[in-house]
């Protein structure tokens, strides 16, 4: 009666010859290098797009930094003209239905001259020269709800 | 996609190719992969059972080996330690989301290297009956058997990759080994009764 484990060895010899030469299909190792060179080759691009991405980072603070300066300097012109204003209160024109419970609004901005103004029958405005600044309420049909005059 | 060339140094050491591969050198990196692709391939087909898997796990292996190059260290570990720790893992992980085998269908080269047709397709029917009782077994069996009897990784080695002692690998060594020939026995067992029968029959 044969050493079950010499028999053991022996098929374990004979497993390991007859696998010696088993490796993974040449297609795995060109997956594997096709990983290798996307994870090198983009690294280049890479630190162009961070590049790219700086630039554009400094033009856009650039830009920011330029538009916050010049809206800080009307504000702050404006904040001198304003005590002025203050003293005019706005006119308020109601026109059409009044605004709804719960309707959902919008406000339309907008700078005319106070001649047009006068032109579309507004009178309260006839005094006014130069441009006024309007507010207009608008409904959810699309109507003009009120008017703001701030001369 | 550029062709590989391996450099004409088939001596130069893992660590040297490893310290190559995290500097970007690609036909380093290739070199590793030519030198240990085998054995991670089929340290995995023995553990799964199906050559799909293991190429899959031929492939996250040495993805993680080139991600991980630059934080290799060698004084650590030998590099076919962390090549099999990794595999270990990436197969386990494989095994417990598919959770089932598929059959291997390999050509061994036994029928080509048999002096006879019949004593080739004996030997190709024993070596594919030990597969199978390979896969069979639990897979802390499974693996130090592959390790240690089929790959020839040393004791220490295959701690080292599994995680745990010596003595550990020893003792489950012995049980692997037993539990297999108690299961090639069974297997010889039909396999001979069968063949009583074919010859009955004939």
């Amino acid at each position: 009666m044969t050493n079950p484990d010499q028999n053991l060895s022996a098929l374990f010899d004979a497993l390991r010859h007859a696998e010696s030469d088993d490796s993974a299909p040449p297609h795995v190792e060109s997956a594997v290098m096709k990983a290798w060179d996307a994870s090198h080759a983009p690294a280049v691009s890479s630190v162009r797009v961070t590049a790219a991405s700086w630039v554009a980072s400094l033009a856009a603070a650039a830009v920011l930094a330029i538009g916050l300066t010049v809206v800080g300097g009307r504000l702050r012109s404006a904040a001198v003209v304003t005590p002025s204003l203050v003293a005019e209160a706005p006119t308020v024109i109601l026109v059409g239905e009044p605004v709804r419970d719960g309707e959902q609004i919008r406000l339309v901005r907008m700078r005319m001259p106070a001649s047009a103004l006068h032109t579309l029958g507004v009178t309260s405005t006839a005094a006014l020269q130069g441009d006024v600044d309007i507010d207009v309420i608008v409904g959810e049909d699309g109507v003009a709800r009120a008017l703001s005059l701030n001369p | 996609m550029q062709d590989i060339e391996v450099p004409d140094s088939p001596g130069e050491s893992d660590q040297a190719l490893i310290q190559r591969t995290a500097a970007g050198d690609r036909e380093a990196f290739a070199t590793l992969y030519r030198r240990h692709q085998g054995a991670v391939y089929r340290f995995a087909r023995l553990m799964t059972g199906s050559a799909a898997t293991a190429e899959d796990v031929v492939q996250e292996v040495f993805l993680a080996l080139m991600k991980d190059a630059a934080r290799y260290d060698a004084g650590r570990a030998a590099l076919t330690t962390y090549l099999f720790g990794m595999a270990r893992r990436v197969t386990r992980r494989r095994l417990l989301r598919e959770r089932r085998f598929v059959e291997i269908n390999v050509s061994d080269g036994a029928l080509d290297r048999a002096p006879n047709a019949s004593e080739a397709l004996e030997r190709s029917d024993t070596l594919q009956r030990l597969r199978d009782a390979i896969l069979s077994l639990p897979s802390r069996y499974r693996e130090v058997v592959v390790l240690c009897d089929l790959e020839g990784v040393t004791y220490e080695t295959a701690a080292a990759s599994i995680g745990c002692a010596i003595g550990t690998i020893r003792s489950r060594l012995h049980r692997a080994r037993q539990l297999l020939a108690t299961k090639l026995r069974r297997a010889d067992g039909r396999c001979t009764g069968t063949r009583a029968v074919m010859r009955c029959a004939v």
